[in-house]
């Protein structure tokens, strides 16, 4: 026990279902065919000949038992009743008739045994009492002993038996037990019983299963009209028998020998696949014995029929073949056989509708992981789309770029852009420079109008909007030239643009080789002065400085990069050294304030040390009257004031 | 004791495939509404002291070549209780189950269900003769049960220890421990058998009284409507 488990919520799967069902028509073609095929024709034709023989007998003893009570009038309702009474309730006729028959004897009238058959019945189907045992007691009760009803433990008051009432006693009883039978019949178990009756020959146990496809499959829409099929099929088949048994009765001979022939057919059939099958097969023999009696062994059957007629239908033993065998009973059993098989084929309609339904629903899920499946394969789709056109796109873009090459288009402008760039270089005036900035400007906007329309045809959103602004503000640029409202400093920016980029800017080297120039020249200065120092006179040699080199334009750019890095190494020593130099001075200075005393000082690191304040006995503090020259300016200024008409005294002051 | 339902199968293969979301949030509130009983069944699981101290001791024997009989173990019993909401494959009879308490431990399961069968424990082998007894001076009559000699052969179902009470020593100790409870709810029609009897799970979900079984059915119908919600249109059988 690896896993107990509470299981809360089940669903019953239909493929399972399916199968069981599958299984349990197998089973089913299986229980028939033992019942029907499987002992062979001869063993079911004589469980018929035995179940009608053995009815026969009972019947026949009822009727006797009728005619002795005089009742002989009412044969035919009880033999009808005791049939419907059995179909519906299930019990066996051999069990019905004998107790029917007792009754009857008993009380000697058809409805009172009637009344009481129902009631056994009722009360046999209420209690655990056999049907036996209640007619028996209800016999004694009838004749006034009513001890064995007491013994029914069916709960009779014991007063009441006292009484030997036996109208009271059937009255509770029939309010105790009223329907039971009825209800019974309803069960699992007395449908069972009911089909077993109705098909008694088989003497099978049948399951639901059975009973259930049994219905589907013969189309019945209850249990009575499945009952009603299989009598029927029975009657007109023992019709079919007797007619048959006088032409069997003639033809003996070649009956057994057609039966042998019939034999070897039948087992060559295979019917091994049930009911279906079986009525198939049923319609082949039947058609082939139609063809056989038009022929050969018709033929031969009317010959020896006239040779050798014989007597006694006890040659049942070989009477299912001798039954297909025979040939005016063919034809009706063939009718049969197709009503069966025109039944078979609503059957199989049935079945089919009932299978189609299982696979619509079973196809549910099916169909929704399918749709899967298929969204899936549409993604991959859609992907691989995509991927095909980014490269599309991609072989777009350099298909493009190979085209700008053979763009005459774009040839032109650019061969009208070097043109004016050329011209740009040779103007002398402002007017021509406006002029040719006009022009450039118009063809660059031509440029950016082409490219708009290839960013357009690209479909591309950031390229369209990139190409639109560069549209706009050039388009703007050439609205200002146009105005005339322009500088030529504003316009520099064009100027600018338009000029081809060489490879090296000759200006720009320009401006760092003057820079290179001043920076030389300020050090052949640095060096034209001589740094004094006690302590550390200056390191750098007189004259040593890098001459300041004037280029000519053959020079080559590697040299004049290798001159700049000398140069700048150069520099960055002559700095270093400067530094040096002016820390030395730094020093040499403290000493020498500290030789002169402390003068206020550069720094704090100059009026500090040991010199600081090393002779402050010898500093004289004298204070003086620090208030006497400012007591006269004051006056003075009162004074002067006043005189001026200055007065300084509050107004009301005195 | 299963609730019956149809087409539950089918709308969580969808929402797999279609409404993955629909499918978490039905797992979760299932999960949550099976959880309650799980922390309850959980709780009813004894400690190893409370049951023979036997039971609970590792295996004495390490070259055994048979599988011993388990061994219990708290921890792992309490670990081993818990749910599952993932349909279940049909069985043979073609029922598929959507969710389930379980407890999965050797111990765990044996704990559960120890008694159901037999409440005094496994008989002994055979019983050969029985011979009644009228007491004479004692309390009454009595019998005296003849059992055939028990071989070295292990017999199933029968009780094979050299105890002979030790069935009933073994279900006196879990029956102190907790009784075993029918989960079969009450009032229904039949015989509650013994196969949903138990000790841990049957009982806590018998003290539940259907909540979560309620519960669960709320979240089926739930991811049923969120199902049709989204736009999918899923055929409910008719009941």
């Amino acid at each position: 026990m690896s896993d107990v488990s509470i299981n809360i919520v089940s669903q019953f799967l239909g493929q399972k279902a399916f199968d069981k069902a599958g299984n349990s028509a197998h089973k089913l073609a299986g229980t028939v065919k033992r019942a029907l095929i499987g002992v062979g024709f001869e063993e079911f034709a004589r469980r018929s000949v035995n179940a009608f023989a053995a009815n026969e007998k009972e019947m026949a003893g009822l009727s006797n038992t009728l005619k002795n009570l005089g009742l002989e009038m009412q044969n035919a309702s009880v033999a009808s009743y005791l049939d419907k009474l059995a179909l519906a309730t299930g019990a066996l006729k051999s069990d019905l008739v004998p107790a029917f028959q007792t009754l009857a004897t008993t009380t000697k009238d058809t409805a009172d045994a009637t009344t009481l058959l129902n009631l056994a019945m009722d009360v046999s189907a209420g209690s655990t009492n056999s049907l036996d045992t209640v007619i028996s007691a209800l016999t004694k009760g009838y004749k006034g002993n009513t001890g064995a009803l007491g013994k029914l433990n069916v709960g009779i008051d014991k007063t009441m038996l006292a009484t030997g009432d036996l109208q009271a006693i059937v009255e509770y009883l029939n309010k105790t037990f009223s329907g039971q039978s009825k209800t019974a019949a309803e069960t699992f178990a007395n449908r069972v019983l009911r089909i077993k009756t109705a098909v008694e020959d088989a003497q099978e146990a049948i399951g639901k299963g059975l009973v259930d496809s049994l219905t589907i499959l013969t189309g019945s829409t209850s249990i009575d009209e499945l009952q009603k099929k299989i009598i029927t099929f029975g009657t007109e088949a023992g019709a079919a028998f007797r007619t048959l048994a006088g032409f069997v009765k003639e033809n003996e001979t070649a009956l057994k020998n057609l039966a042998a022939i019939l034999a070897g057919m039948f087992i060559g059939s295979k019917i091994t696949a049930g009911i279906y099958t079986v009525i198939g097969a049923f319609k082949a023999l039947s058609a082939t014995m139609v063809i056989l009696r038009n022929t050969a062994i018709g033929a031969y059957i009317a010959e020896m029929a006239v040779l050798n007629p014989l007597a006694g239908l006890a040659a049942a033993a070989g009477i299912a073949a001798t039954i297909y065998g025979v040939i005016k009973s063919l034809d009706m059993l063939s009718t049969k056989f197709d009503k069966v098989g025109s039944q078979s084929s609503d059957m199989n309609g049935t079945a089919a509708a009932h299978l189609a339904q299982l696979n619509k629903e079973f196809g549910v899920t099916k169909k929704l992981v399918n749709y899967s499946k298929v969204l899936t394969a549409e993604e991959l789709k859609q992907l691989a789309a995509k991927k095909l056109k980014l490269a599309t796109d991609k072989a777009n873009l350099a298909l493009g770029k190979g085209a700008d090459v053979f763009d005459l288009e774009k040839i032109q402008l650019n061969a009208a852009m070097i043109g004016q760039a050329e011209a740009l270089g040779k103007a002398t005036t402002s007017a021509q420079i406006l002029a040719i900035t006009n022009d450039v400007q118009r063809l660059k906007i031509k440029q950016d109008m082409l490219a708009l329309e290839e960013a357009i045809a690209s479909q591309d959103v950031a390229r369209i909007e990139s190409a639109t602004k560069t549209l706009n503000a050039d388009l703007k640029v050439l609205g200002t030239l146009q105005s005339q409202s322009f500088t030529l400093l504003g316009i520099k920016t064009t100027l600018d643009s338009i000029k081809p980029k060489a490879l090296v800017d000759q200006e720009n080297l320009n401006i760092a080789l003057d820079k290179i120039r001043e920076m030389l020249k300020m050090l052949a200065q640095l060096n034209s002065t001589t740094v004094s120092s006690k302590t550390a006179p200056s390191a750098i040699p007189v004259g040593d400085y890098v001459k300041p080199v004037v280029f000519d334009p053959t020079t080559s750019i590697d040299a004049i990069i290798e001159y700049a890095d000398a140069a700048t190494e150069r520099a960055n020593a002559f700095a270093l050294l400067q530094e040096q130099e002016n820390y030395a001075a730094f020093l040499s200075l403290v000493e020498f304030q500290k030789q002169l005393g402390d003068l206020g000082g550069y720094s704090s690191s100059m009026n500090s040390g040991a010199g600081y304040g090393y002779n402050a006995n010898n500093v004289t503090v004298t204070v003086v009257d620090k208030t006497s020259g400012l007591i006269e300016v004051v006056q003075n200024a009162v004074q002067e004031n006043n005189r001026f008409g200055n007065n300084l005294s509050y107004a009301g002051a005195i | 004791m299963p609730t019956e339902v149809k087409g539950v199968v089918e709308l969580l293969k969808a929402s797999k495939e279609f409404a993955p979301d629909l499918l978490k949030q039905y797992q979760m509130e299932v999960g949550n509404a099976l959880y309650t009983v799980v922390t309850k069944a959980r709780g009813y699981i004894p400690a190893d002291a409370a049951l023979l101290s036997g039971w609970s001791k590792p295996s004495s024997s390490l070259t055994a070549n048979y599988r011993a009989f388990p061994k219990f173990e708290s921890g792992e019993a309490k670990r081993k209780i818990g749910y599952k909401t993932t349909p279940t494959k049909a069985n043979r009879e073609g029922w598929s189950y959507l969710a389930r308490i379980v407890n999965a431990s050797a111990g765990g399961a044996i704990y559960e269900t120890a008694g159901r069968l037999n409440k005094d424990g496994q008989p002994l082998y055979k019983r050969k003769s029985v011979v009644y007894r009228t007491g004479g001076n004692g309390p009454g009559d009595f019998q005296i049960n003849y059992y055939e000699e028990k071989d070295n052969s292990y017999r199933k179902g029968y009780n094979n220890s050299l105890n002979p009470n030790a069935g009933k020593q073994f279900l006196k100790s879990l029956n102190s421990s907790g009784e075993l409870v029918n989960a079969r709810p009450k009032g229904l029609v039949g015989n509650p058998g013994r196969k949903s009897t138990g000790r841990a799970i049957y009982r806590a979900w018998a003290e539940d009284e259907g909540r979560a079984n309620a519960a669960v059915m709320k979240a089926i119908a739930t991811a049923a409507n969120n199902f049709e919600k989204k736009g999918f249109v899923f055929r409910r059988k008719a009941a």
